[in-house]
């Protein structure tokens, strides 16, 4: 069952649409993100759902109640916010028990529950103490109780790691991951971190300009991106533009230097045709004197970067363009000296194209 | 901070010249007046503090510190209950609106406080609009008495003092988190559960600190009871005045003083601790 349906909901602040005609939905027990930059209109999809911003026009259910025009506070849903959100004034006991007041539970039952979920986020003992007496980490863990222990149909997070360091985020999605599989809650997270949101999601909702870019599991997004924005959004990406030589039944274009570049998927487009072709670092491949590859293209090191675990060649193809290649680091000293000649090569199943002009 | 705000070139040598001036004129109109009133408290012809025991005995100054104490209370009681809902009304506007409706609750202050006891005597008194409307409707005996009592001087206080009341409550207010209200509102609380456990508890220190401004102002109130009370809203400064002027009592009317200097000083004191404690919310 659906948990949460839109249907062609917008949002227009005067001119300006903040969502275009959006369609989403989310299953029970799913943990569905929505990805994207900034001003891409995702927070703006969330307080929709929370219900509080009314939408322009479309619809919104919830366990397929028409709830558009219900306030939030009958909307049955929890909502995790990136500053914690917890009444300052209360004990965390207080905080936790907050929503089952509300529902008029009686005391004894109440006092059960906030234990229990206590216990739950790992922080049994702090129910006496105040909110600010904790840790970001552990406020955040408070809050993430807060709405676990009414059960509510669904759970919003608005950017909820945003104001903790790295490490303890880190941490923290795992913690948060372990909850969902544990407890089997449906969550709609809100993130820019595109990383994040491959921890977490079993879906990606990457939405860019106030419309949904593309909807699917994280490597679904990743291999298959449907623009050349969420090759880009997700993880590293080459862009190259190339021409269309063969459309079927697998095509091949020309790339940079007039080399010939193979894919595995078919294209529906006239030969000679624009298009620009993705291929990831990680998948550009230093080849020996000896090898040769699917795909090859030649260039000149400009750049060599250590990171760690992983390496980085910069290669200047002959018509100027840069070109990466990301490399598990092997042993000491790069294999390949700034300027020297070097062939990149990939298979045909990672070259990835879209129409021009996307 | 002040210091290093104020440039950057040789910046803490000129501090002092920059506050001389203003040190020069407190000492002259504030310290120096001060320490006399100190001085002939504990004197008369040699150094005594009979004025304190004999002000310790008298039923007329308890009588009128009482009193004093009992308006003070009723108009920063009065004053709270009508500036908060202004203050939380003000809290919710955009910024340019609030502004502008800020800018309607200091406007009783661009008239004398001395002004504004004269024109309620047109609006509370026995020909005022007020007992016109009442007789107009009501007929001949229902009008009622609302100048020289208590009632005048509390309209009259309640007047003056709410902008000291509306301010430190609205600093309160717009502290509050926005997302502490909308977290409760998701969680399923209606209004009226928001505002008595969120909005009104978040707001205390700020009510307490314009609670506590209104009854240091109130305390030293003169004008108003001398204009809008009747015999029995005496207050200290009217007693203080009646000392001076009409006993020549200069001892007695400094020992009062210096009372209701402290008991000022200790509501200022308290203000200070909740101010200290208002990083809390």
């Amino acid at each position: 069952m659906a948990m949460v349906r839109l249907e062609q909901v917008s949002k227009r602040y005067g001119s300006v649409a903040a969502l275009s005609a959006v369609d989403l939905s989310v299953d029970k027990g799913e943990f569905v993100t929505l990805l994207g930059p900034s001003g891409s209109g995702k927070t703006t999809l969330l307080n929709l759902i929370a219900g509080m911003v009314a939408a322009s026009s479309g619809k919104v259910f919830i366990r397929d109640r028409d709830v558009t025009d219900v306030p939030p506070s009958q909307r049955d849903l929890g909502m995790v916010f990136q500053n914690y959100a917890l009444m300052p004034h209360m004990t965390v006991f207080e905080n936790i028990a907050f929503p089952l007041r509300v529902r008029k539970m009686p005391s004894a039952e109440v006092r059960a529950k906030v234990e229990d979920v206590l216990r739950l986020v790992q922080l049994p003992d702090v129910a006496q103490r105040k909110p600010r007496e904790l840790s970001g980490g552990q406020q955040q863990r408070i809050s993430i109780a807060r709405c676990l222990v009414y059960n509510p149909s669904l759970i919003l997070m608005d950017e909820p790691l945003g104001a903790l360091d790295r490490k303890l985020r880190d941490q923290m999605q795992l913690e948060i991951k372990r909850l969902h599989g544990q407890l089997g809650i449906t969550v709609l997270y809100v993130t820019h971190d595109q990383e994040e949101a491959m921890v977490l999601s079993d879906r990606i909702c990457l939405m860019n300009q106030g419309r949904i870019e593309q909807l699917g599991k994280p490597a679904e997004l990743y291999f298959h991106p449907a623009t050349p924005f969420v090759a880009t959004f997700l993880g590293e990406s080459n862009l190259l533009d190339v021409t269309l030589v063969t459309a079927e039944p697998a095509a091949v274009v020309r790339g940079p230097g007039g080399c010939a570049i193979r894919s595995e998927k078919q294209v529906s487009m006239a030969v000679d045709a624009s298009l620009r072709m993705l291929v990831r670092p990680e998948h550009l491949r230093p080849l020996a004197q000896s090898e040769s590859a699917c795909n090859e293209v030649s260039g000149i090191v400009s750049n060599v970067i250590f990171i760690g675990g992983i390496t980085c060649y910069f290669v200047q193809l002959p018509d100027g363009t840069v070109i990466t290649s990301r490399r598990l680091t092997e042993g000491a000293g790069p294999p390949a000296a700034i300027g020297s000649p070097i062939r990149l090569g990939w298979s045909a199943a990672n070259t990835v194209l879209f129409p021009a002009g996307t | 901070m002040a210091t290093a705000a104020m440039g950057r070139p040789g910046s803490k040598g000129d501090l002092p010249i920059l506050l001389a001036p203003v040190t020069a004129l407190l000492v002259l109109v504030f310290f120096v007046p001060l320490s006399f009133v100190l001085f002939y408290s504990v004197y008369d012809n040699g150094l005594t503090a009979k004025a304190f025991v004999s002000l310790a005995k008298s039923t007329l100054f308890l009588r009128v510190l009482g009193t004093s104490f009992d308006i003070a209370l009723s108009a920063t009681a009065v004053s709270l209950l009508l500036g908060y809902p202004i203050a939380l009304h003000l809290a919710r506007q955009p910024p340019r609106r609030r502004a502008l409706l800020m800018i309607l609750v200091l406007l009783p202050f661009w008239t004398s406080i001395l002004v504004k006891s004269f024109a309620f005597y047109i609006i509370l008194g026995n020909q005022g609009i007020i007992n016109q409307a009442l007789r107009w409707v009501f007929g001949e005996a229902a009008a009622v008495k609302l100048l020289f009592n208590r009632v005048g001087v509390i309209v009259g206080m309640s007047h003056y003092l709410i902008p000291f009341v509306v301010f430190p409550a609205l600093a309160s207010l717009l502290a509050q988190n926005p997302d502490l209200r909308r977290a409760a509102q998701i969680m399923g609380a209606g209004p009226v559960r928001i505002f008595l456990r969120i909005t009104l508890p978040l707001s205390m220190p700020g009510v307490i600190a314009g609670g506590l401004m209104s009854m240091v102002i109130s305390l030293g109130v003169f004008v108003t009871p001398t204009l809008l009370g009747g015999k029995a809203d005496m207050m200290m400064a009217n007693l203080i005045d009646f000392y001076t002027r009409d006993t020549l009592d200069w001892n007695t009317a400094a020992a009062i003083a210096v009372i209701l200097l402290a008991l000022s000083g200790i509501l200022i004191a308290m203000l200070s601790w909740v101010r200290r404690d208002d990083g809390v919310a």
